[in-house]
């Protein structure tokens, strides 16, 4: 009982804190595998995201956080691009990017704690 | 409660939880208990009655609740649950103002939820349809398992739930159409229905309705739900010939057309144009209509997003290409549109009616220029009332030198993000009706309803329900801008199936976008004309032709219009099967096809009528790997006891089915079926002129019966355009001869004799099929008819 009351407590810790990086996988990219940073400037600010593709960065603002789904949010032209988070597991969580043509969904996997 | 006699719905209070159990075919599909909500606080049921009465929707029974906050006795409404044969109304009434909040959305959850579903939510074979809140066209979303298992909480409207046997719930606001939510919610897991917080402010006594219409079939459930909705704003479904967009084929120079921002071997527009009807005039293409996109106004600037500065022609535009597949080959000039930059001029050289696009204006525009005081300048103006936005749009539409048949209002999801009108509780709405209101005052005898017409574009899914209010809006954009590098092929092809299930139930037509008909493009993703002509036909939409001068497939357009360019069209836009609708086509575990079908019933009384199916199969697999299909004629409303012939348009086989034997198809990459069905009246059916999309239109046929001998058809002869022979093409002229009448009748042996308008005509008949075809193509009169006997028996020599 002590495990499972442990397990759920940690599970809970993780998904007050999300900050960290995490690795991509999604049917889409099967070679390249990008990495999200979830970071905070200051210790009770909004998390902020970065997504990392080779070279290539692009910001993510925090628009909705309730329980354990996080919803992001970016520009892409006139385009917003929201990018949905449930962390339901300890180390990572599943989401989907929901751009205007549709969801790709997504998986992250935490590689270390920033 | 009792109104329902097929006790589908089930309701009871229960008093020591205050709340209704709920099921729906003794099922959980939406939760089993309904309660309200105000904020985040469970409302208290204060008082509760009950009554049955009637109204303009026949007899109810009803449930009256007031509801109270248990943290603040203010905060109270008024609820009413109001139970119909196959419908249920939910209606609030607030008692207190309800004041915005500045960082709540449009799409999330209503302060006051009422009716809320919750509890326990089936699973079991549960599929949902519902649309993208915050995209333009109407982004279709399927998901199967419990209806809380959204991808997305907040906004789904309308929400179609079903279950495996067609047992299906249908959701959706029925007042404040623009705002109004049916939302769902994981934490708690919960669907909410209300007005969302992010509205300026809901004064004190908002009323607010949300239907929810149940019944057997999935089709018919949307259709008596699009029937409440019109019923709700005394408005008629708009007619297949209401306006000159959907009576005949037209021009479009929009995204994805030859001519958007571009001219015909880099001369300027207004040779374009002028070559491009001399061309029309001289392949005998008819358009009813051209179209003329957001290069010919005075914008302020050049970028795609910029508003209009005066709703006139201007003299030079910028050609760009926003779809570009290699952005870095772009390259941008200046493009002279016409030499006198009047509307008058303009219309004396398309010498047609025309369609014209519309935007946001600029806050530089000259109409704002004149009272700055009556808009409100934010990112764009918005008119700031009613009043204001009939005289604005009065001035822009009215001009007496032009044939302006209809106005493509675009922009508008781009408009609903950026401006505060569209959450205001007054404002919003008041833009769309005065726009409404002013297009149904302004005359166009072009148009068959007698005034100006709308298209709406880039519409949110809130926006096309809103489209019910509007008896001007005749035709929506289902799906992007055509030829966007993602969209085109499948994709864009299961988009329009289910958006355009929801736009036609509101009464309104799906336009898929103008095409291109040439056999090849160069686009990779390029979609499939011979199919999508087909599809459009069907879908009784406008149809919109986008091929430079020269590259068009006459052939196929032909078969899709009449000679005078009129659309032939079924009865009823074509719809998917019921069973297309219980998994998504459109993933990469599918292994299911997609079928839909319409009809033409030909004959005055219903006795004397006789029905000709169109089944169309067609593969959506996102990488189109071979997928099956399988239906019944009885899923497209045949007889099970009648024999039918199925004739494959494509391959020209038929063979003999009965209502029920299932029609199984294999389906590779690139791979559709066109079948036409029509019952065996004593040995043989008839299928209608092949040398057209839908062969047995009421267009083309008046009369078909049967008799002893074998069947006598009366059709419609065709009229010719008056195109010259001198300026006519040979290839055209060729192609030209390939559109001729083929009467196509099935027949279990060959019959004795074909009378065509009284005179013998050679029996064609191989395999069952018997040929007859029109051998007075040049005599043409569209008000007479031509008589067809086709004689089985002989029954003088008998």
């Amino acid at each position: 009982m002590k495990e499972i009351a442990d397990k759920e407590e940690n599970v809970k810790k993780v998904r007050t804190d999300v900050t960290g990086c995490y690795v991509i996988k999604s049917s889409l990219l099967t070679i390249i595998k990008p990495r999200l940073l979830l970071s905070r400037k200051e210790e009770n600010e909004k998390v902020e995201g970065e997504f990392l593709l080779l070279g290539f960065r692009k910001k993510l603002r925090l628009a909705k956080h309730k329980e354990q789904e996080w919803i992001f949010q970016c520009d892409v032209n006139i385009v917003t691009i929201d990018v949905v988070l449930r962390f339901t597991t300890e180390d990572g969580f599943k989401g989907f990017v929901d751009t205007p043509i549709g969801h790709v969904k997504f998986t992250g996997k935490k590689v270390f704690h920033s | 409660m009792k109104a329902d006699t097929s006790r589908a719905f089930e309701l009871n209070y229960n008093n020591e939880e205050g709340c209704f159990a709920f099921s729906l075919f003794s099922r959980h599909v939406l939760g089993d208990r309904i309660t309200a909500w105000i904020g985040k606080e469970k409302a208290k049921v204060e008082e509760i009655s009950s009554l049955n009465g009637q109204d303009k929707y026949g007899a109810y029974a009803e449930f009256l609740l007031r509801f109270v906050s248990p943290k603040n006795a203010d905060k109270r409404f008024t609820g009413i649950i109001r139970s119909y044969e196959g419908f249920v109304i939910f209606e609030t009434c607030a008692e207190f103002e309800i004041k915005g909040k500045k960082n709540k959305n449009l799409f999330g959850n209503p302060y006051i939820s009422f009716p809320c579903f919750e509890g326990e939510f089936s699973e079991k074979g549960c599929s949902m349809l519902s649309f993208k809140r915050q995209v333009p066209f109407n982004f279709p979303v399927m998901w199967k398992g419990k209806v809380i298992d959204s991808f997305r909480d907040g906004k789904n409207v309308p929400l179609l739930i079903t279950d495996e046997s067609y047992r299906t719930v249908l959701l959706s606001p029925l007042t404040n159409l623009l705002y109004g939510t049916v939302s769902i919610s994981s934490f708690p897991p919960s669907v909410r229905c209300g007005i969302p917080r992010a509205i300026k402010s809901i004064p004190i006594g908002t009323g607010h309705k949300t239907l929810m219409v149940y019944g057997q079939g999935i089709n018919a459930t949307i259709d008596r739900w699009g029937e409440l909705m019109r019923r709700q704003y005394g408005v008629e479904a708009v007619k297949m010939d209401a306006d000159v967009s959907l009576k005949y084929i037209s021009y479009w120079t929009n995204a994805g057309s030859a001519y958007w921002y571009n001219s015909y071997k880099k001369a300027d527009y207004e040779s374009t144009f002028r070559k491009l009807r001399a061309h029309h005039e001289a392949i005998g293409l008819s358009f009813g209509s051209y179209q003329l996109d957001s290069w010919w106004y005075k914008k302020e600037g050049d970028d795609y997003t910029s508003g209009i500065t005066e709703w006139e022609p201007k003299s030079v535009t910028r050609c760009k290409n926003f779809n570009a597949t290699l952005p870095f080959l772009q390259h941008y000039r200046d493009l002279t549109l016409f030499v006198k930059d009047k509307i008058s001029y303009v219309q004396s050289i398309i010498n047609k009616p025309i369609g014209c696009h519309f935007k946001q204006l600029s806050n530089e525009s000259v109409y704002v220029c004149e009272n700055r005081d009556d808009f409100l300048c934010e990112e764009f103006p918005m008119p700031k009332n009613k009043e204001v936005a009939r005289k604005l749009f009065r001035e822009i539409f009215s001009h007496p030198q032009w044939r302006l048949a209809y106005v493509v209002h675009d922009w508008l999801q781009w408009m609903n993000d950026r401006h505060s009108v569209f959450k205001d509780y007054y404002l919003g709405p008041e833009y769309f009706e005065a726009l409404d209101e002013v297009c149904r005052e302004i005359p166009s005898s072009d148009n068959a309803c007698g005034h100006l017409t709308i298209q709406l574009c880039m519409t949110q899914p809130h926006m096309t329900l809103n489209s019910v209010t509007m008896e001007s809006v005749t035709s929506i954009r289902s799906t992007s801008d055509s030829y966007s590098f993602f969209v085109e092929g499948t994709k864009r092809w299961w988009w329009h199936i289910y958006s355009s299930r929801f736009i036609q139930a509101l009464g309104k037509y799906a336009f898929y976008d103008n095409r291109l008909t040439a056999k090849r493009h160069t686009h990779p993703l390029s979609s499939w004309p011979k199919l999508e002509m087909i599809w459009l036909g069907l879908s009784c939409g406008p149809i919109g032709i986008g091929d430079p001068i020269g590259k068009e497939h006459i052939e196929l357009i032909r078969r899709a219009v009449k000679e005078d360019g009129e659309i032939i069209k079924p009865d009823f836009p074509s719809v998917p099967l019921d069973q297309c609708y219980l998994q998504n086509p459109y993933t990469l575990q599918s292994e299911r096809g997609v079928t839909l079908y319409s009809h033409s019933k030909i004959g005055e009384t219903e006795k004397n009528t006789y029905t000709v199916y169109y089944l169309l199969t067609f593969n959506v697999h996102p990488t189109e790997r071979q997928v099956h299909m399988a239906f019944k004629l009885k899923e497209a409303g045949a007889c099970e006891n009648k024999i039918y012939v199925l004739f494959d348009y494509i391959s020209e086989e038929a063979c003999e089915v009965s209502g029920l034997t299932v029609n199984s198809l294999v389906l590779n990459r690139r791979k559709f079926y066109y079948h036409i069905a029509a019952s065996i009246e004593g040995d043989i059916a008839f299928l209608g002129n092949t040398a057209k999309h839908v062969t047995c239109s009421r267009q083309l046929v008046k009369r078909v019966a049967f008799h002893d001998y074998g069947v006598s058809v009366d059709v419609y002869a065709e009229t010719t355009s008056g195109q010259s022979e001198v300026g006519n093409p040979k290839k055209f002229r060729r192609k030209q001869s390939e559109a001729a009448p083929v009467w196509l009748f099935y027949c279990r042996r060959k019959p004795e004799a074909v009378i065509f308008n009284g005179k013998s005509a050679e029996v064609c008949w191989k395999n069952g099929i018997l040929k007859v075809t029109d051998e007075e193509v040049e005599s043409k009169d569209a008000t007479k008819s031509h008589e067809i006997k086709v004689i089985l028996r002989n029954l003088i020599n008998q």
